[in-house]
């Protein structure tokens, strides 16, 4: 099969006349950091998240690691992480001295109840629920779990963004919750994170650990370091790109959502042996990944790899097979659903840019590869 | 006096004009934010700049003395020498890696440390020493690499203040195991907000490069085959794209500040202001980021400077090594730092940026005035 010329991406970082001019206006004032564009970038991702407060700082990694900071997470304390996420969860919890305990997921790809329950201890502090894909998480067993222990919720909605579960906005469901700004996220401001929360103490324990623990109240002279913090401080220029693509998430979300409707009705019409998202009934997805599972992945991958079609795996490795977070969780038979999603499951293109032909071309390439 | 004069001498400076707009609207129209040209060519540059052979970008100077904390495994049970007159950060990456500072006092002459003091706080734990070029005037290396040598110690060198100051001859940062310095807006070299780690040793280099993105080389896609536990702190593209133009024009901007720094220790004099500049050591070619004296009365003067406009900064007021935090991440008060408690009450910072000028004879008018008999 010859080779085609149309390359079909997952993903596509844009730049257009309103990100240009905006850049431009933000060099004419304030080049560098802690200035009125990422003040607005962080009441305006609260407000959207129906929340009092945004932290932003200089990646979503960065964003976890100030809360669990702010909340004194710490050595002796486990912290509740399922493991098919990103390594920056698990990272952010051993930076802190804590152990992060690795668990499977539900068929969905998310945490809940019943697992976060069979993990619990004497010593567990602390839940990171992960929004996969952009699928909100069950959230109201897992908060009930918190309230009766005193555990302490972290939403990671890097992949989820406007989201919704029962109509509230992830980010607003848990004590805080975090997004991720990077090249492949919802909402892309090139590299920057932030987490939102309604606690303000939480939140000014944040915002002074983002900046080297300083005492605001002394002014600019110097500082006073009331507590031990870092320097994760994001830049103007970088708020303010995304302020200008906060104020289109809500239309990309919807192309998302579009393109996933029209893959499941593709994909079912032409008998695709493959298993589709589900939606459920308390969910409004984000969309950021559709993610099939698919047998033959690998084959399949490389038939639509030759068609000029990228797919990706999230993720391909679990944690618990990770060599720096292996120790953690020795016994892979453990995770017999995160297992299984590794090795089947297939992240389509799916960004708001695409076109219904190219779309369309994807699925029909799936319904191909299988009818052969 | 409540009144205050509109500011018109600033003790920090940030450069930011067409050139570097230009540059860092050069990245931002592709598709690359970090990890890209402009990144790859700020780091050849600083190692072409520097003679070194191995230079990591990141997201601030802090995060580049992490990344190379962690490269040199310095963690738990380790103790790090760091001065008691600095910058925070030395304490606090040492403290966030798990080992324990150790606050060296610094010599009156140049507010720097000296290798006699440092030998006075070695123990059996001690694995590293942040040598701290403050202010930008070189810390006296060649004994201290001789004693870090003799009890295979690193040596980490922190030339946030001093990037194209020298010591005997050779560029401050390219001496010690590994060097680092910062590119925030009061730098020397800004890109707004960025760091960079130097070394000669490919292992190291490595390393923090893995570090400083989750455990990944660059350019790397998601992988699943991490065998350390980073975080994610690089350069974006648009700050290195600026550092480079500051890049280019530091060692124009150092000879001014030399000027400068020429200018006040002349007026000084002439004018007989009882202030006492740091001593200019033989061997040293100062960077001058900071051209700071000790003065009697300081609070009254930087009051009676701001009224008349001019901006002064404290490098420092409160020592890191007395600030509760620090305290209680040591769990034991460490006890006076003499040299650096008299410091904190006596130092003051003067404006000497490269846009000064005669701003300086300003500068110097007033402290005469301020200390005229009445």
């Amino acid at each position: 099969m010859a080779k085609v010329e149309r390359r079909i991406t997952t993903r596509l970082t844009v730049v257009d006349d309103e990100i240009r001019d905006t850049v431009l206006q933000v060099l004419e004032r304030t080049p560098y950091y802690a200035g009125p564009e990422t003040a607005s970038f962080e009441a305006e991702v609260a407000a959207y998240c129906g929340v009092g407060h945004g932290v932003a700082a200089n990646s979503g990694t960065s964003s976890l690691l100030l809360a669990l900071l702010a909340r004194r997470i710490g050595a002796g304390d486990e912290v509740i992480v399922p493991t098919n996420t990103f390594v920056s969860v698990p990272e952010c919890v051993l930076f802190v001295g804590a152990t992060p305990i690795l668990t499977d997921v539900e068929p969905d790809g998310n945490l809940g109840r019943a697992i976060v329950e069979r993990h619990l201890t004497s010593r567990t502090r602390a839940i990171i629920p992960v929004h996969t894909f952009g699928h909100p998480v069950e959230m109201d067993p897992i908060m009930d779990v918190a309230r009766q222990r005193d555990l302490f919720v972290v939403e990671d909605a890097a992949h989820a963004l406007g989201a919704r579960y029962k109509g509230r906005r992830v980010g607003s469901l848990g004590h805080v919750g975090f997004f991720s700004f990077a090249g492949k996220s919802i909402t892309v401001c090139g590299q920057a994170g932030m987490a939102v929360t309604d606690d303000a103490d939480l939140a000014a324990g944040m915002a002074t650990r983002r900046v080297h623990g300083w005492n605001q109240e002394v002014g600019n002279v110097w500082h006073v370091a009331d507590r031990l913090g870092l320097n994760l401080r994001t830049s103007e220029l970088l708020s303010a790109i995304g302020r200008v693509n906060l104020r289109k998430l809500d239309a990309w979300t919807a192309a998302r959502a579009a393109n996933a409707e029209r893959y499941s009705a593709k994909l079912s019409a032409g008998r695709a042996p493959v298993t589709l998202p589900v939606t459920r009934p308390d969910q409004d997805p984000g969309w950021l990944h559709y993610v099939i599972r698919a047998p033959r992945r690998d084959a399949l991958r490389a038939f639509l790899r030759e068609r000029g079609i990228e797919t990706q795996l999230h993720y391909p490795v679990p944690l618990h097979r990770q060599p720096a977070f292996q120790a953690l969780a020795p016994d892979p038979s453990a995770f017999p659903v995160a297992e299984a999603m590794a090795a089947d499951m297939l992240t389509l293109p799916s960004h708001p840019w695409m076109t219904a032909a190219d779309l369309a071309a994807v699925a029909d390439a799936i319904v191909e590869f299988y009818g052969e | 006096m409540s009144m205050s004069a509109p500011v018109k001498y600033q003790s920090m400076w940030t450069p930011f004009d067409a050139e570097m707009r230009e540059a860092m609207l050069r990245p931002t129209p592709g598709p690359v934010y970090y990890d890209g040209p402009e990144c790859d060519a700020f780091e050849r540059e600083m190692t072409a700049y520097l003679g070194m052979r191995h230079a990591v970008a990141t997201s601030s100077g802090t995060a580049a003395l992490y990344v190379a904390m962690r490269a040199l495994e310095i963690g738990p049970g380790d103790e790090v020498i760091v001065p008691a007159n600095g910058y925070l950060s030395a304490a606090e990456c040492t403290i966030t890696v798990g080992a324990r500072p150790v606050y060296c006092d610094v010599q009156e002459a140049t507010a720097n440390l000296d290798v006699e003091t440092v030998e006075h706080h070695l123990s059996s734990k001690t694995r590293a020493i942040i040598a701290i070029h403050t202010y930008g005037h070189a810390v006296d290396m060649d004994p201290l690499i001789e004693l870090a040598r003799a009890r295979r110690i690193y040596v980490i060198e922190d030339a946030a203040h001093a990037l194209g100051g020298e010591y005997k001859g050779r560029r401050l940062g390219s001496i010690g195991d590994v060097g680092f310095a910062s590119f925030a807006r009061k730098c020397v070299t800004v890109a707004g907000q960025g760091g960079m780690a130097f070394t000669n040793n490919a292992g190291w280099a490595r390393r923090m490069m893995r570090l400083r993105r989750h455990g990944w080389d660059r350019g790397d896609p998601y992988r699943g085959d991490v065998a350390v536990v980073g975080l994610n702190c690089v350069m974006n593209e648009c700050q290195a794209a600026v550092g480079r133009v500051s890049l280019s024009r530091l060692d124009r901007h150092n000879a001014i500040r030399a000027e400068n720094a020429a200018r006040y220790a002349e007026g000084i004099r002439a004018r007989k202001v009882p202030v006492r500049p740091f001593a200019v050591m033989p061997w040293a070619r100062h960077g001058w980021l900071h051209y700071v004296v000790r003065a009697p009365r300081r609070d009254d003067l930087l009051a009676f400077l701001r009224a008349r406009g001019i901006e002064c900064a404290i490098h420092y007021r409160h020592p890191v090594y007395r600030a509760p935090a620090y305290l209680a991440a040591t769990g034991d008060d460490p006890g006076p730092r003499l040299v650096t408690d008299r410091l904190a009450e006596e130092i003051v910072t003067l404006p000497s940026h490269p846009d000064m000028g005669e701003g300086i004879d300003v500068v110097v008018d007033a402290m005469a005035a301020f200390y005229e008999p009445r």
